[in-house]
């Protein structure tokens, strides 16, 4: 039984001792005691956190109050390419480049008295003498009783950041620069548009100036010298008749009556052609007599609404008003199949507007297209062109059964032909 | 009795109708760490192992020390096995199955 006891008691000793061994102890039971085993448990404890700050990837140093390195993680030495033996004991200066001192000492050192942790970008030096960014955190190292006693550096590697700041920099740069230079070049373009379209303006205004010289010669050579001729053959005929026989005399009446709508064609022509009252006694004067000869030409009966508050309308855009207008009015006459329209004019201090509309049948917007077939060349598109030309605006409303109103505004601007 | 341990201040033993039951003390220090996972590997294992086959009584040395004393225990976390006869003394976080197997000579239990 002896034997038997010794070998039990034996085991028992033997697993608490394994147990011992493998760390897997809480305590020991004595006599009149529980001693409890935690110091191993802070020793794992401490190697784990002592593992841990060795792996961790930022750099992590730590140094006395004379600032020497009393300890130095794996991540120091990816970031330094200092070994660990290599730097401990040496100043922590060793990692810093000589001309940074000053700013080191006024940024961080100084501060770090007044016991507050800090972060900053700085620049370091390498094993290599190269140049790494990094951004430190340090804070000061305090004991138990919270006298300082070194202090803790923290450095994460900024470089690749730095240089892709810098590259960010220097893309933003050139956009900008980019930028200024199309605008720049946008302004310039957009001057020389400013002064083409004032160019193609004033050419248009010349030739419009120029077709109506030509309008008005025409009209004065029809007055002065064709007509002149027709009566003068007028006058032969009568003289003629005297001495003519029966025969002849119905033969010299076909020729007066022919004579007389030759003459009447002629004196219509060359009003049309320049209307003298446009001439002589301007726009309102002239559209009033358009409306009469409406009237008495195609059976349209214009009412024209007039109301002047300042401003002057030079002769060329009088003359040009005065044909867009009656363009206007021949599109109600071929088209609106009613026989009544309204011209309103309104002339301000520095804009002509006009409202020609009329209450016929209308037509689909949207289906007017384009025309630049030459024989339409006088149809609402030429009349928009002409407006724009003037650098004035044409609003055109209607619609099926809705009638059609035709809206045009003109700046006043100073006479070509009179300047 | 054969296994060297006192086991009369326990309540009486009363076998199941199988026959074969596990009676166990486990032994430990308060919350302490590793105590903590000796109770926790050893209920693991008993009902992987031993399904309803067992009876666990869990002693905390710091509340009563008498009884850490009457079953001679050393060390803490320390499982005695009571029954089935001899008992058994086996110290540490029982992690190793396979040990503990053996020490409790599972490898030999007898299918019923």
């Amino acid at each position: 039984v002896n034997k038997q006891t010794r070998q039990v008691r034996l085991n028992e000793e033997k697993t608490a001792l394994e147990a011992l061994r493998l760390q897997e102890v809480d305590a020991i039971i004595g006599n009149n005691q529980v001693m409890i085993l935690r110091q191993q448990q802070v020793d794992q404890a401490l190697r784990r956190q002592a593992q841990i700050i060795q792996q961790i990837h930022d750099a992590v140093i730590v140094t006395d109050l004379e600032c020497k390195i009393t300890h130095w993680n794996l991540g120091a030495t990816r970031l330094y390419g200092y070994s660990a033996l290599e730097v401990i004991g040496q100043h922590l200066f060793l990692l810093y480049f000589d001309e940074d001192l000053p700013v080191l000492y006024d940024q961080v050192l100084t501060p770090l008295q007044t016991g507050k942790a800090l972060e900053i970008d700085a620049r370091c030096r390498c094993k290599t003498g190269e140049a790494s960014f990094i951004r430190l955190s340090v804070s000061l190292l305090q004991d138990e009783q919270d006298v300082a006693s070194g202090l803790i550096i923290c450095a994460t590697d900024i470089t690749e950041r730095k240089q892709a700041e810098a590259e960010r920099e220097r893309l933003l740069a050139e956009l900008e620069c980019e930028r200024m230079q199309l605008q720049q070049l946008n302004q310039t373009l957009n001057q020389q548009v400013r002064v083409q379209t004032q160019q193609v303006r004033n050419l248009a205004a010349e030739l419009s100036l120029a077709e109506n010289r030509e309008r008005k010669r025409i009209s004065q050579v029809l007055h002065d010298h064709v007509q002149q001729l027709l009566y003068g053959l007028q006058f032969l005929n009568k003289s003629l008749r005297l001495d003519a026989n029966p025969g002849q005399t119905v033969c010299l009446d076909q020729v007066d009556d022919t004579l007389r709508q030759a003459v009447e064609a002629t004196r219509t022509l060359s009003i049309e052609l320049s209307p003298p009252i446009l001439e002589t006694r301007g726009l309102i004067d002239g559209l009033t007599w358009l409306a009469d000869e409406m009237q008495r030409m195609h059976g349209l009966q214009v009412v024209l609404d007039v109301q002047e508050d300042g401003g002057s309308v030079t002769k060329h855009l009088q003359v040009y008003a005065f044909q867009i207008v009656r363009e206007l009015l021949f599109n109600v006459v071929k088209h609106a199949r009613i026989d009544k329209a309204d011209i309103i004019l309104r002339q301000t201090k520095d804009s002509l507007f006009i409202t020609v509309k009329d209450e016929g049948q209308g037509v689909d917007v949207s289906k007017l297209a384009p025309r630049t077939d030459a024989t339409t060349g006088f149809g609402l598109y030429s009349v928009r062109d002409r407006v724009d030309l003037f650098g004035g605006d044409m609003e055109l409303h209607s619609a099926p059964g809705a009638g059609t109103q035709v809206l045009l505004t003109f700046p006043l601007l100073p006479d070509i032909s009179e300047s | 009795m054969a296994g060297g341990v006192i086991v009369t201040e326990l309540p009486p033993f009363e076998p199941t109708s199988n026959g074969l039951v596990y009676r166990f003390i486990l032994f430990m220090a308060g919350g302490e760490p590793n105590s903590i996972e000796a109770r926790r590997n050893l209920e693991t294992f008993c009902n992987e192992q031993l399904a309803d086959r067992y009876e666990l009584q869990v002693v905390n040395v710091f509340e009563d020390y008498s009884m850490a004393l009457k079953y001679r225990i050393l060390v803490t976390p320390c499982l005695v096995m009571l029954e089935p006869l001899p008992s058994v003394m086996l110290a540490g976080t029982l992690q190793n199955n396979v040990k503990v197997r053996a020490a409790l000579r599972l490898n030999k239990e007898q299918p019923w």
